[in-house]
Formats: structure tokens, C-alpha cells, sequence
């Protein structure tokens, strides 16, 4: 999942300043699942913007909606009307449902609410933690379901390096070293011997080093665009 | 011969071999390097020139090392891959092969989270043992995309670290057999100080028949102050002093004197170890004691190869 | 300070002491300042943020009224109120709103005396604060 976490409140009433309506535009996807920009929190939003505007005499007309995800184009055309009314439009969502909103609407400024941190996992309530980079060529299968390129500070593939210490890396004690982690794993399933063998430079035009990136399953294309 | 630079020649020759590391500036003051190059030279078969050591921005290790040719020293410059991709890597070992530098030590590299710069971008493209690869491609003749060269490959001899003190302890002689797999002459270690942990390892290495494919050299470094050693133990990762040692210093009048006398006996000591083909000494800001060290190890003067 | 000005203030009270509480007090005639609204819940754990926030727009303060600790009876509700209630009061804090004005109090359904006491106390409070500058008035 995409996690996410909203911007400080300064941050998005400057972005706000100048207008008088907004809608205030919350997700039902990954940043509901992580607590960012759901339909609660696009609530919290709406309330602490409209006390902070009212209490220097200035009120902010605020419009809220949470659309089932802003990744998807249909999705927002459902809103469309919404945003005709307003000045500006705060998204909640990520990185992803912002840039849609902004090519949806194109005559609309569209602000961010929020920064969108990485993808991971939900480890406990409140806590997530870092598992993927994206990188297009996944190498899982040869260290043990654990990601060097997401989880090693370094993202060396023939770790760990000599910063490993107690199973915990050189940049922090709360960070666990992920060759460490490979390590122990391989380790326990009696595969330890195939980190004898040296990976390979990464390809890193699978990943964003390719330039954007844009996938075409053309079994799925019926008419292309949108 | 590989590169038939001093440290390779002293290396093969099956001599206690010294190389020695010196820190260059923060500033273009080259002077520096040169002060140290006069002082230390004819001490150490080689000197490595460390690369923006703790990520912290300095004079490159290649202008160092040019420096230090001038002064009649020979480098062993070090690369980390933090800083660059293997585009910039491989035309900076093309530079400092035709400069005459002949010897490149290959490194991780601190993360960047330690240095002047913590809000920086990290490169990695490739790592340390990849480095070493295309760093033996490269000698043979190959760029690191399998391209070959039209004209004469550069003649280096490839370094390697090794830090036995560091965890997982069983998989860190592993570590060091797939970078000589991967093409490297010699390593470094990361510095002794807890002998008893290092004496495991090397027996480890030699369990394997590692010292036969890799020349290793122990790292040295002398501690200034019991507080120094008792800081590096608990906040520096991958590094542990011995109790002995913090208490030596603790309890001398004079702690410098004292940590001279310890890397002195270590010295004395390792010599008789199997397998170790010399010392590496590391004497962090505080290069004009190499000498002495040198010197009271009976490691001076150097034998010619 | 404006004399005249009375605040208006909503209390969430958990069902199992304070709503308890607030019978007993009323029965035996303790005084309750006037604009002060109740709501009850069946725990005081079922207080959202949005709970909070939402009556922070209408009224000048709102106080949580749960169980005494490690006497909850969904085990951990009246943790789960605290943190929001520090949360709600951070969230003002950030907009330049006083913090003082949402507040979580502990008591059990035998102490209506306290309760009488704890509802005059944050009254009084926010009636020195004065009235909620970030109050939506329409």
C-alpha cells in the first residue's frame, strides 16, 4: 500500500490563502487504509481549516468529499460539479491522485494535502514501515522475501556491508539491516549458500532510472485514451 | 604482475607489507597532502587517499593521489559508491590510471546520514563487491556494460575491506571470499582492536584457504584516549575495542604514549599470525605518528622489492 | 472579561459513570452551570476526533467524562478516549486555538459530587478563555 501522511496544517492553509471556497477532496484508497486521507481525516481537515479561517475573520467555505480512489479518472468526472464551485481543490490523496485530480481539472488549481512517503507495510496501529522501491525487476526470489533495494540503506546487493551490527544498521539503532534480516532467513531455511554467489550490477532501467514509467497490456485495450 | 606497483611487488614478494592512510583536507590546500607525503615517505609501500571519508566533502582522493606521485609516494586511492554511478566510477579509474595512480581500494562508503551533507542523495548504483568486478573486467580490457576497450586497459592492482567485527560474524569470511571471487588482490581490515575476535576470523580465513587468494592486511589504528576507544566501542557500528585495551588507557599517565604501545605490540603480535600478509595503519588525524610506529614495530626501514 | 458572557460547553459522558453520575447529581439537586449540553456513550472510547472537532466548531469547549483507569468496561476505551482528547488539543494547538479547550476527566458513577465539581471547574475555565475564536458561526 501507498502510505502517506498529511501535510503539516501551515503548510496547507498558505496554500489555501488566497481563496475563499475549497473542496477538500479525500480518498477511499491506500490513504484511507493508512489513516492520511480518508473520509475521517478529510473531516478532521474540514474542521481545522474552518476554525483556523474563522478565527483571524476570514471564513473558508469549505466543501468535503471522498471519492472511492482519485487514481482513476471515472472516479473523479463523478465529482466534476463539486469543483466547478469551488476556487481550488485539496487533494488528500497520494502523489498519484493528486496528478490525476490536476489532469481531471484542468482549469482548477489543485494543492496537495498531503506527502506521500513511500509504499509499505502496516505494522502495527499507527506504525508502517518501508517494503518496496518500485524498481521494476524484482530480485525476491533470491534473498529470501526480503528487499535489499527497499530495506538496505545502501540498496547493495551483495550485503551486508560492514555497518551491520547486531542485526541493526549503521544509519540507526530502530532500523534493522536488512542483509541482516536476509542473513538470518536464508539461514533458517537452509539456503544460506546461495548468497555464496555474487548478484550481478542491477538493471536499473526497469526503474525510474528508465525515465517514467508506463505499462500497455494491450490484451485489456479495447479503445485507447480515456 | 597486475599493476607492478610497490605494494603489489611487496605483496608477491612475501614480505610483511605496511601501507599507510592519509585524510586529505577539507580545502584545495594540497599543501597538506604534500606535509604528509615528505613526512611519511619511504614508511609504508603505499598510502590509501580516502574518498569524502564519513561523507564528508573534501579534496578528491585522485588529486591527492596525484600529489602524492609528485612527492615520490605511492597512492592507493579509494572509491565508495556512494557518490557515483558506474558511468562516473569507470571514467575516474581511466583518469587516475592515466595519472599513473596504480592501486584502488573499493568501498561501500558511509552512508551519508554521518557527513556535512545529510540531506543529499545517495548513488549506489553498484556495491563494493560489483565495483571490484568491473574494476577486474576493466583491467582485462572490458567496460562494465561488456564493451571492449580499443586501446590499453588500465593497469591497477584492485583493494577490498573486510570488517571482522561486524555481524553476522559467520557470513563475514563469506563476504570476503566472493570479493576475492569477484577480482580483488588484497584487503584491508576494518581496525583491530579486539584481537581475540580478529584471531577467530583469520582462522576462519584460513580454514577456507582465503589467505591464499587474498592478500590480507590488518588494520591498525592508535587510540589517542580511553574516551575515544570507549566511543568508538558503543556509537561507532561495526567497530569493538577490547576491555583490556580501554582499561590500559584509562589507567596510563600518559593514554597517547600508551595507545602507541598497544598498535606496536599489536604489530608485533599479528606478524606471527599465518596468513597475514602485513598491516594496514590508520592513524585518523594524527598521520605524523606513522613513523614512530613504523619504526618501534621494527617495520623500518622498508625492504626494497 | 466580558460578566455576562456564558460559555457553551458539550460533555461526552461514558455511560457507565459520568452519564451514571450526572443522574445522581441531578436527583440530589447539584448545581450544573445552564448552556452545558450531555451526550451519552455507551463508552467513552467511542469518541472520534471528528467527534470532538465537530462540536469545537459550534461550542467554546467539550469535555470527555470516562471511566476511572483500568476500570473500562471495553478494557482499554477510556485509553483510547485520552490519546484522542491529546490529539483533538494538539490539532487546536497547531491553529493557534487553546488546547485547554478539550479535556478527558476519570471518575466512577458513585462520585456525582466530583462530577458537579469537575463540570463547574472546565466551565469556569472556559469562561476565563472567553469565547472559541475559531467557533463557525452561520
Amino acid at each position: 500500500m501507498i502510505i502517506a501522511e498529511r501535510k503539516p496544517i501551515d503548510e496547507i492553509l498558505k496554500f489555501l490563502n488566497k481563496h475563499q471556497k475549497v473542496l477538500v477532496l479525500g480518498c477511499g484508497g491506500c490513504v484511507t487504509v493508512c489513516l492520511a486521507g480518508g473520509e475521517t481525516e478529510t473531516g478532521i481537515l474540514h474542521s481545522q481549516l474552518t476554525m483556523a479561517r474563522n478565527k483571524e475573520g476570514r471564513p473558508l467555505d469549505v466543501i468535503e468529499k471522498t471519492v472511492e480512489r482519485q487514481c482513476d479518472f471515472e472516479y473523479l468526472a463523478g465529482v466534476r460539479h463539486l469543483v466547478k464551485e469551488v476556487d481550488a481543490v485539496l487533494s488528500l490523496a497520494c502523489g498519484i491522485g493528486i496528478q490525476t485530480c490536476a489532469e481531471a481539472f484542468p482549469e482548477k488549481l489543485v494543492w496537495p494535502g498531503v506527502n506521500t512517503k513511500f509504499l509499505g507495510v502496516n505494522l502495527n496501529v499507527g506504525e508502517w514501515a518501508e517494503r518496496c522501491q518500485a524498481c521494476g525487476h524484482c530480485v525476491l526470489d533470491k534473498t529470501g522475501g526480503i528487499c535489499p533495494v527497499a530495506r538496505c540503506s545502501k540498496s547493495i546487493f551483495n550485503g551486508p556491508c560492514g555497518g551491520s551490527q547486531g542485526g541493526k544498521c549503521e544509519v540507526s539503532p530502530d532500523t534493522d539491516c536488512a542483509w541482516a534480516l536476509i542473513y538470518d532467513r536464508l539461514s533458517r531455511l537452509g539456503e544460506v549458500d546461495s548468497l555464496r554467489e555474487i548478484m550481478p550490477v542491477k538493471d536499473w532501467s526497469f526503474s525510474r532510472d528508465g525515465g517514467p514509467r508506463k505499462l500497455v497490456r494491450e490484451d485489456l485495450e479495447l479503445e485507447s485514451g480515456q | 604482475m597486475k599493476a607492478d606497483s610497490n605494494l603489489e611487488r611487496m605483496l608477491e614478494s612475501g614480505s610483511f607489507t605496511v601501507t599507510g592512510e592519509i585524510g586529505p583536507p577539507k580545502s584545495c590546500n594540497g599543501d597538506v597532502v604534500r606535509h604528509h607525503a615528505k613526512m611519511l615517505k619511504g614508511c609504508c609501500e603505499s598510502f590509501n587517499l580516502t574518498d569524502n571519508q564519513t561523507a564528508i566533502v573534501r579534496l578528491s582522493s585522485i588529486a591527492a593521489g596525484k600529489i602524492l606521485l609528485e612527492e615520490g609516494c605511492e597512492p592507493n586511492i579509494q572509491i565508495v559508491c556512494r557518490d557515483r554511478n558506474r558511468i562516473a566510477i569507470q571514467s575516474d579509474v581511466l583518469g587516475a590510471a592515466a595519472l599513473g595512480i596504480k592501486n584502488i581500494l573499493c568501498l561501500s562508503g558511509d552512508h551519508q546520514k554521518f557527513g556535512n551533507h545529510p540531506t543529499s542523495k545517495n548513488v549506489y548504483d553498484i556495491d563494493s563487491i560489483q565495483l571490484i568486478k568491473i574494476l577486474d573486467g576493466m583491467r582485462n580490457g572490458y567496460f562494465a556494460n561488456g564493451e571492449e576497450m580499443r586501446d590499453e586497459p588500465p593497469k591497477i592492482l584492485i583493494g577490498c575491506a573486510a570488517n571482522p567485527f561486524a555481524d553476522p560474524f559467520e557470513f563475514r569470511v563469506t563476504r570476503l571470499e566472493k570479493k576475492a571471487d569477484a577480482g580483488a588482490d588484497f584487503c584491508q581490515t576494518q581496525c583491530v582492536l579486539d584481537l581475540e575476535r580478529f584471531e577467530r576470523w583469520m582462522e576462519m580465513v584460513r580454514a577456507r584457504g582465503l589467505h591464499k587468494r587474498i592478500k590480507i592486511l590488518a588494520g591498525i589504528t592508535p587510540l589517542k584516549s580511553a574516551k575515544v576507544a570507549k566511543y568508538m566501542n558503543n556509537n561507532v557500528a561495526g567497530m569493538m575495542v577490547s576491555e583490556e585495551y580501554i582499561n590500559r588507557l584509562e589507567h596510563a599517565d600518559d593514554p597517547k604514549a600508551e595507545g602507541i604501545n598497544i598498535a606496536v605490540e599489536q604489530i608485533q603480535h599479528l606478524k606471527n599470525i599465518e596468513g597475514l600478509a602485513g598491516v594496514h595503519i590508520m592513524a585518523i588525524a594524527w598521520e605524523e605518528i606513522i613513523p614512530e610506529i613504523c619504526k618501534r614495530a621494527g617495520l623500518n626501514p622498508r625492504p626494497q622489492a | 472579561m466580558n460578566h455576562n458572557y456564558q460559555p457553551k460547553i458539550v460533555v461526552f459522558t461514558c455511560e457507565n459513570s459520568g452519564w451514571l453520575a450526572l443522574k445522581h447529581a441531578s436527583a440530589l439537586g447539584l448545581l450544573i452551570p445552564e448552556r452545558v449540553e450531555f451526550i451519552k456513550l455507551p463508552c467513552s472510547g467511542k469518541v472520534d476526533l471528528l467527534y470532538l472537532l465537530k462540536a469545537l466548531e459550534k461550542v467554546d469547549g467539550t469535555l470527555v467524562i470516562a471511566c476511572q483507569k483500568e476500570n473500562c468496561k471495553f478494557l482499554k476505551g477510556n485509553l483510547r478516549a485520552e490519546q484522542r482528547v491529546n490529539r483533538a488539543g494538539k490539532l487546536l494547538k497547531e491553529i493557534g486555538l487553546e488546547e485547554e479547550r478539550v479535556r478527558i476527566v476519570y471518575l466512577a458513577a458513585n462520585m456525582e459530587h466530583k462530577f458537579a465539581e469537575t463540570v463547574q471547574n472546565f466551565y469556569d475555565k472556559i469562561r476565563e478563555l472567553g469565547p472559541n475564536r475559531g467557533k463557525v458561526m452561520k
